[in-house]
């Protein structure tokens, strides 16, 4: 287990050495990066030797008390998506090598992209689902930082804000739906929820669950109506759409669905939604997949198309469709990475990924379009590849669903045949009429055609021998994504003559038929998103509904937003009031005040009139300052000298910052000048009067008794410190203590970048 | 920036008292008043004195250095609470044990420190930051 552990904590351990690379030893960074990656590889088969079989588990504590702990499992699933992350990330590791320019900032590439590795491999080794959610957040992110990585084009930061807003907003839905989850299963822990899953079929809660898990596994794996974000991801480096939107993780949302499907099975809107959304997904994906001309276009919509296939198999939860599934996730990887890397070779060769432009290349490029040819044909679903045998067992599941959706997988596998043989045979052959690119592209060096080359033969070898290949992986999947003691499959070419062949084969002849008569004359329009134009329209109505609301109340003016922060505070207290009615008022234990605090609370008073009838500014800021140091002389009264202290170090700091941003202040109108409104005195009076009342009712709500005395009795024994006020900030708070100083620390950046950015000639924007 | 004779010779004296103060105030917070937020600021406070009395070239404060100190901080605050974690315990897990130091006596070696010495880097990067940012041009 511990094996495993280290396979998924090296790429983190290896992002932060690759990342602080030099300019001067950036060519390492590749060759580092894929040592680590193969590393990872043979701890993950080293892995599967172990765990194929008989799950394995670890557990870390993490937050104990919430329930909350790092713990790892390892069974047929995580292994098989395991292998994918580090086996596929093998490949293209080596391939960004050489496909990277000597110009790129290479350690920053490689270094996100282990990140990436990293939060993959922690999804899928996950047994618990807050740590699982975790890694999935950071799956988000770096494929941000990725898809952003040639950041200076505007076209990459939109695509990657895209895919953040739309898988982190997925995320966030998925977050609430693992919190009902816990609190009808009691458990974090992905075991312990679908043991109890008797519970959770019983639970009102199950549906909104339910549809909130789906939520975030749909918005991740790119289904509809979410799919808008995959193309416009076309723009990161094609190693990175290869990796993380072909062959990983936007299968992180078929994982989801394979793991949680158990828990779920017995909730009566999980199947049908998943397979319904899964085979629409399919069919127009395929669809929209035949209509485009850019390449990666293609591509995209073609992987949004066989993840909806992959869907609507898992979302049965039944061992059969479960294991199509399965091999399916295995054949898509193969050939839709491979087609990803010759894209890429295609395009770094020809400098275009325009299908109406490129020549023949089986003239001009025969082995990269013989790999290509291959690896289409494979996701066509033509026999003897791999392809074949997942979409004759998909076939056989879908046949027996209802009629329309047995007619919709259909008429989707024949649009996916029909873009695989323009994919196939029209790039061979060139378009009728395209012209001829001035340079003619040849073949790469077998740096670039190794790894779609291994790629394609593993998609040859699955037609061939799937069940020596895959069969005991897929078994043992199965076993997992289902509950179930493992079924057996007998995975092979040839099924005999059943419907399932006779729809196979009509589809492919179909797809024939459309590629030949349609495609090879129309002049196919790339038309825009439905999905895209409302989500733009989306982030233009919200831009400019926030900038009104800006608008409205940034008047610049100081004493308006204090009069605004105020008022809403004083209404906020009295709606509670009002709510809730007054609380008996009890009285604090009273004793005649001293002279000593009499005096202090005077001075106080005075110090606070005095700033606000200062004539010039100087005197306000220095009477303020005066108003401080009484209260520090207070807290030194009462017993605490921290407080105390603090109050001083703060009070002349603050000071010297007033006096230091003295000169960029504009002209002082003090209250003599202004003359008194009577409405900013009534707001200050009510708002003293809250805080009093806030202080007296404060008592009048404790329910609990107070927690010092468990701080006094704990300081010593418990964090060894006689000064408590540290110790709870150190030790009994410290998480509290660490939120703080991050927003200590991220105020300062905000300050600095007011200042240092706001301050640049062409900044016009400033206020 | 002007700045008076008188000041001068006053910070001269009193910055390196300041600056064992904070020394003080950091090491014997844990059991007397102080600890790494008091000490930050009072770090801060004999920074701001030198700046005020001998002026920008003199104190060497550049804001875009200190914003890396605040990050720093930030990583030895992280980096302690993460630390357990990686030694088999959980997250935040402080522990504690005593040496005898020259001076200041009976001295606690708490692992907690090194959290409150992330807060003491943090609060000194984010105030000298902050005004020095604003002095700036």
């Amino acid at each position: 287990m511990r094996a495993l552990l280290v396979a998924g904590m090296l790429p983190f351990v290896g992002a932060a050495l690759v990342g602080v690379l030099g300019r001067d030893r950036a060519r390492l960074a590749g060759p580092l990066a894929s040592a680590v990656v193969a590393t990872c590889f043979l701890l993950v088969c080293r892995g599967l030797t172990l765990f194929l079989h008989e799950p394995g588990t670890l557990t870390y504590p993490w937050i104990p008390d919430l329930g909350v702990a790092l713990s790892l499992r390892a069974d047929g699933l995580s292994l098989l998506f395991a292998l994918l992350i580090s086996g596929i990330g093998l490949v293209v590791f080596t391939y960004a090598t050489a496909y990277l320019d000597e110009s790129e900032n290479r350690p920053r590439f490689f270094a996100y992209l282990l990140l990436f590795m990293g939060a993959m491999m922690g999804v899928v080794l996950s047994a618990n689902l807050i740590s699982l959610f975790v890694f999935w957040e950071l799956t988000s992110i770096s494929s941000f930082l990725l898809i952003g990585f040639w950041h200076t084009r505007e076209r990459s930061r939109a695509g990657a804000l895209k895919a953040l807003v739309v898988t982190s907003t997925g995320g966030l839905a998925m977050l609430v739906g693992f919190v009902m989850l816990a609190i009808v299963c009691g458990s974090f822990e992905i075991d312990q929820i679908i043991a109890r899953r008797d519970l959770l079929a019983a639970s009102p809660w199950a549906t909104a669950a339910a549809v909130l898990v789906i939520v975030g596994a749909i918005t991740k794996s790119a289904q509809l109506p979410f799919h808008l974000w995959l193309p416009s991801a076309m723009e990161a480096p094609t190693p990175v759409s290869a990796y993380l939107h072909a062959a990983t993780m936007v299968k992180a949302g078929l994982y989801l669905v394979a793991r949680l499907g158990p828990a779920f099975a017995e909730v009566p809107i999980w199947s049908p939604t998943l397979t319904a959304l899964g085979l629409a997904t399919m069919a127009w994906g395929s669809w929209m997949a035949l209509r485009q001309t850019d390449l990666k276009a293609v591509l995209a919509f073609s992987t949004v198309s066989q993840l909806g296939l992959i869907m609507s198999l898992l979302a049965a939860v039944e061992p059969q469709a479960s294991g199509a599934g399965m091999l399916h996730i295995i054949n898509h990887a193969a050939f839709k990475g491979a087609l990803f890397l010759l894209v890429g070779i295609i395009e770094h060769e020809a400098h275009t990924r325009d299908v109406t432009r490129l020549g023949p290349l089986a003239r001009q490029m025969p082995a990269t379009w013989l790999l290509l040819a291959i690896a289409a044909l494979s996701m066509a679903g033509v026999p003897p590849l791999g392809g074949f045998v997942s979409k004759e067992m998909f076939l056989e599941h879908s046949l027996h669903l209802p009629p329309v959706l047995a007619v919709v997988s259909v008429v989707g596998a024949a649009l996916t045949a029909a873009y695989c043989f323009a994919l196939a045979v029209g790039l061979g052959r060139g378009r009728a009429g395209g012209d001829e690119p001035k340079h003619a592209p040849h073949d790469p060096g077998i740096g670039l055609l190794w790894g779609p080359a291994a790629l394609v033969l593993i998609a040859i070898a699955l037609g061939f021998a799937p069940q020596m290949l895959a069969g005991a992986l897929v078994e043992s999947a199965t076993a997992a994504a289902t509950a179930a003691p493992a079924p057996h499959f007998h995975l092979a070419l040839w099924h005999g003559l059943n419907p399932a062949l006779a729809a196979s084969a009509g589809a492919v002849l179909v797809g024939i038929l459309l590629y030949a008569t349609w495609w090879q004359r129309s002049e196919p329009p790339a038309p825009r998103l439905l999905a895209d134009r409302a989500y733009d329209a989306f982030l233009h109505t919200l831009e400019a509904g926030s900038r009104r609301l800006t608008d409205a109340y940034m008047s610049g003016l100081l004493w308006r937003y204090n009069a605004v922060v105020l008022v809403v505070l004083l209404a906020g207290l009295l709606a509670v009031e009002i709510s809730d009615g007054l609380p008996p008022l009890i009285p604090w234990p009273s004793r005649p005040p001293l002279a000593f605090e009499v005096t202090v609370a005077l001075a106080a008073a005075g110090a606070g009139l005095a700033t606000v009838l200062a004539r010039t500014r100087l005197a306000a800021i220095l009477a303020l300052g005066a108003s401080g140091y009484t209260l520090a002389l207070m807290f030194s009264t009462l017993g605490a000298p921290d407080l105390a202290l603090t109050q001083v170090m703060v009070e002349t700091i603050s000071t010297v910052l007033f006096l230091t941003v003295f000169l960029f202040l504009p002209a002082y109108h003090g209250s003599h000048e202004r003359g008194w409104r009577p409405g900013h005195l009534l707001i200050s009076a009510l708002t003293a009067a809250a805080a009093v009342l806030l202080v007296y009712e404060a008592r009048a709500y404790r329910t609990a008794t107070s927690i010092s005395q468990y701080f006094l009795d704990n300081s010593i024994g418990e964090a060894g410190g006689h000064n408590v006020v540290n110790v709870i900030l150190v030790d009994f708070r410290g998480l509290d203590t660490l939120g703080e100083i991050t927003v200590l620390g991220v105020a300062a950046l905000a300050c600095y970048a007011i200042i240092k950015l706001g301050r640049r000639p062409e900044g016009a924007g400033q206020p | 920036m002007t700045s008076s004779l008188i000041l001068q010779v006053v910070a001269r004296w009193v910055c390196p008292v300041m600056y064992g103060l904070t020394a003080i105030l950091f090491l014997k917070g844990h059991n007397s008043p102080g600890g790494g937020f008091i000490a930050g600021l009072l770090a801060a406070a004999a920074i701001l004195l030198h700046f005020l009395a001998f002026g920008r070239s003199a104190s060497r404060i550049r804001s875009t250095w200190f914003v890396r100190v605040v990050a720093a901080g930030l990583a030895i605050g992280v980096g302690s609470a993460i630390m357990p974690v990686l030694l088999g315990y959980p997250f935040f897990k402080q522990t504690f044990g005593h040496v005898h130091l020259p001076l200041l006596g009976d001295v606690e070696l708490a692992s907690a420190s090194l959290f409150d010495l992330g807060v003491f880097v943090v609060v000194v990067g984010t105030v000298i930051t902050v005004i020095s940012a604003m002095t700036e041009d």
